[in-house]
């Protein structure tokens, strides 16, 4: 994520009533925070970047990216570390520009020795994997990007 | 590649255009936070790494962290002066510190060039995977 | 003789490790990943140090970064656990060769036991019943191994050599099916264990799992702590245990667990132990040996009144064992609830932050846990935050009392398995005692009497 990257996404911004958005790319997380409303308090909740991280501001980054426009991205149903092929080799399951059908599986999480399969949950084209194989996903977070 | 971290007042002008009061950037190698203030003016409030100094410039700082576990030493045990001082300028590569392990002497090796801002850890102490060591400043 | 224990493990067991520990006057070093900073067992050591990130292939599981954190902590000894690196014979041996004590077997003898071969022919040598099968390896020759399995009856099963906890196995029913069944086998094998060696032995059908602890001293002498039954397991997971196996012969029970101790004996085997039986029949058919701590060694403790990690740590220490076989005595009845963060309908896994712990209480109760309110549960490592034992004066009253602890206790903020562990304990065949290893899987099947 350089620094071109980033003008886009705060442009991006810019252009819109969105009130949060989170951007995760290549071990680089970019996160834009617009208070409307005067109550709402910013929790950046973990003083480092612990593995466990907070759910709450990964659940409304999910909402920012799902309430930008009508793409929807599939979230991670549970936390752990994300796989993007099913076998260390094996070809990616689901990159950019494939067609899912509902139901297939895009990719994997692994959390305590188990395998849990991510299935989209309808048909599209992948237009962004927003995760790199072996990261670590919180609950509800953003995964892939289904237009 | 020059650093996104380096660019911190281009950040806060487009925030600020853009009208947003938090940003919150985080990368392999250091994180940063704006925060605008009510009055429209932009603020390095912290970096997420905590109990560090604030760099002044608004540039951050990284954390040069333990490697492995063991004795951190801010000199070789037959040397009489510490590898490097507060303030020194070091070179990517330079070895800043050590860990030993037994007869093991592990290099510390600074990350980028920079400026040592802060010791962290004590001569001497027990030190663990991860535990912050140096404050190292780009420059 | 060691004055301080690095203990290489994390949750439950290094608690528990750390508690043997110091009602004996030892030091305790405590080593953990990222992820665990704020675990219970860093906070409660004498001295913690952080060894690595969180997956546990570059901490729990990296032996080097183990044995340096060791040499850095003065650490004299390293207590393995169970799982991660507690069954590495290369692990035991780097631990001995960098000068320090290994609280359990030597290398050579989790070697033997490592190698499910190696481990059926020293059983055998030594008098404990092993499944019908010839103790090597198949040979390549078709016609050979056809006389093998024909020798044994179908069906039969043929396992890797080198896997375990229900990986590489695979039931033959017919002489046809045998030589494609084989190849296929061995391919797995190979893959997944780098060792294609398989062997072939009669395939139980309703057998269920007992084991019988035993504890081993430096200087000869070797007891059975009497039986569990772990037959309730899903998919090779044990999920309830209890002690002693009920239903089985006294007699017959002593005639084995004598040929087990027996058998380290022979091996010339070092601390605390398992010997893992099929029983079908009323005939004991030996699986393998766990030569570490188990999980369940809890209802064990319950029945006999020893605290086996303190007697596998003395034996470390090169003392005598503190009981005689004739001390051992059996009283009641105790039962073991491996509380498991998951959901306990599909048996996803359930990470998170615990918001309530409500821990039950009562005569005959006890909680080996972790875990409390407040705690982040990690996706990293398994599942189990806490064990629920229960003893009481008889199998009936050890049963009256888990329903009411089962009853009492409450995690909220992530699924866990108690609400099966509830049916469980509604389930008739479960009440009468003595099921087989099929039967938790069928009931959830919804397939017995309810």
């Amino acid at each position: 994520m350089d620094a071109h990257d980033i003008k886009t996404l705060i442009d991006a911004m810019a252009a819109s009533d969105l009130t949060e958005l989170r951007a995760v790319q290549d071990g680089w997380s970019l996160q834009l925070i617009r208070r409307r409303d005067p109550s709402a308090t910013i929790t950046q909740a973990s003083p480092r970047p612990a593995p466990v991280k907070q759910n709450a501001v990964a659940g409304r980054g999910s909402r920012a990216a799902a309430a930008s426009s009508d793409q929807a991205s599939i979230a991670a149903p549970l936390g752990g570390v994300v796989y993007l092929s099913s076998a260390p080799g094996a070809p990616v399951l689901a990159p950019v520009g494939a067609v899912v059908a509902p139901g297939a599986t895009v990719c994997i999480i692994e959390a305590m020795k188990v395998f849990v399969e991510v299935r989209a949950e309808r048909a599209g084209v992948v237009e962004a994997v927003l995760v790199r194989s072996g990261d670590d996903v919180d609950a509800g977070q953003p995964l892939l990007r289904i237009g | 590649m020059s650093s996104i971290f380096d660019r911190v007042p281009d950040l806060a002008a487009w925030v600020a255009a853009a009208d947003i009061d938090v940003l919150v950037l985080k990368g392999p190698d250091g994180s940063l936070r704006l925060e605008r203030a009510p009055n429209g003016s932009v603020v390095v409030a912290d970096r997420p790494a905590h109990d560090g100094p604030q760099a002044a410039s608004g540039g951050a700082a990284t954390k040069v962290r333990a490697t492995l576990a063991g004795s951190f030493l801010t000199r070789h045990p037959v040397r009489a002066d510490r590898l490097v001082e507060m303030g020194d300028r070091v070179a990517a590569g330079q070895a800043i510190g050590l860990v030993q392990v037994g007869d093991l002497l592990a290099p510390v090796c600074a990350p980028h060039d920079g400026v040592v801002e802060a010791v962290i850890a004590e001569g001497g102490a027990l030190v663990g995977y991860g535990d912050p060591l140096f404050w190292l400043a780009r420059s | 003789m060691f004055g301080a224990v690095l203990i290489a493990n994390r949750g439950e067991i290094a608690l528990r490790i750390q508690r043997a520990c110091r009602t004996l006057g030892l030091r305790t070093v405590a080593v953990y990943s990222e992820a665990d900073r704020d675990a219970a067992h860093v906070r409660m050591a004498d001295v913690a140090i952080c060894i690595g990130p969180a997956q546990a292939a570059r901490s729990y599981l990296d032996a080097s970064a183990i044995l340096l954190a060791a040499k850095a902590t003065g650490a004299e000894a390293i207590h393995p656990g169970y799982g991660f690196l507690s069954e590495n014979a290369d692990f035991a041996e780097a631990v001995a060769n960098a000068g320090l004590t290994f609280v359990g077997p030597s290398a050579d003898c989790i070697r033997i036991m490592g190698d499910k071969v190696a481990a059926k022919r020293a059983m055998l040598e030594a008098g404990v019943p092993c499944v019908p099968g010839p103790g090597a390896a198949l040979p390549d020759d078709p016609d050979a191994i056809r006389a093998a399995a024909a020798q044994i009856g179908y069906p039969v099963i043929l396992k890797a050599a080198g896997g375990g906890g229900g990986r590489g196995m695979r039931v033959v029913e017919r002489e046809s099916a045998l030589l494609d069944a084989l190849a296929l086998t061995r391919e797995e094998a190979r893959r997944a264990f780098g060792n294609p060696q398989i062997y072939v032995e009669k395939f139980l059908g309703h057998p269920r799992h007992v084991e019988i602890q035993v504890v081993a001293d430096a200087h000869g002498q070797a007891i059975w702590l009497g039986s569990r039954d772990c037959s309730l397991q899903r998919r090779h997971q044990k999920v309830l245990e209890e002690a002693p196996a009920p239903g089985l012969s006294a007699t017959l029970v002593a005639e084995v667990g004598e040929r087990c101790a027996q058998a380290c004996r022979r091996i010339g085997y070092q601390g605390v132990g398992t010997f893992e039986f099929l029983v079908e029949d009323n005939a004991f058919y030996f699986i393998e040996m766990n030569t570490r701590v188990q999980v369940e060694h809890p209802v064990t403790e319950m029945t006999t009144g020893v605290d086996i990690v303190a007697e596998g740590i003395r034996i470390a220490q090169g003392e005598r064992l503190s009981l005689s076989q004739a001390d051992v005595t059996c009283a009641g009845h105790a039962f073991e609830c491996r509380i498991n963060a998951e959901d306990p309908e599909t048996f996803t896994p359930s990470p998170g932050r615990i918001t309530r712990f409500d821990a039950p209480g009562g005569p005959g109760v006890r909680i080996d846990t972790h875990v409390g309110a407040g705690v982040v549960v990690p996706p990293y490592y398994d599942s189990l935050i806490g064990k629920l034992i229960v003893h009481g004066a008889s199998r009936r009253e050890a049963l009256a009392r888990l329903r009411v602890a089962l009853s009492e206790m409450r995690v909220d903020g992530i699924k866990t398995n108690l609400p099966l562990h509830r049916r469980i304990l509604a389930d008739p065949g479960f009440t009468a005692g003595g099921v087989d290893i099929h039967h938790l899987e069928a009931m959830l099947r919804g397939e017995t009497a309810a």
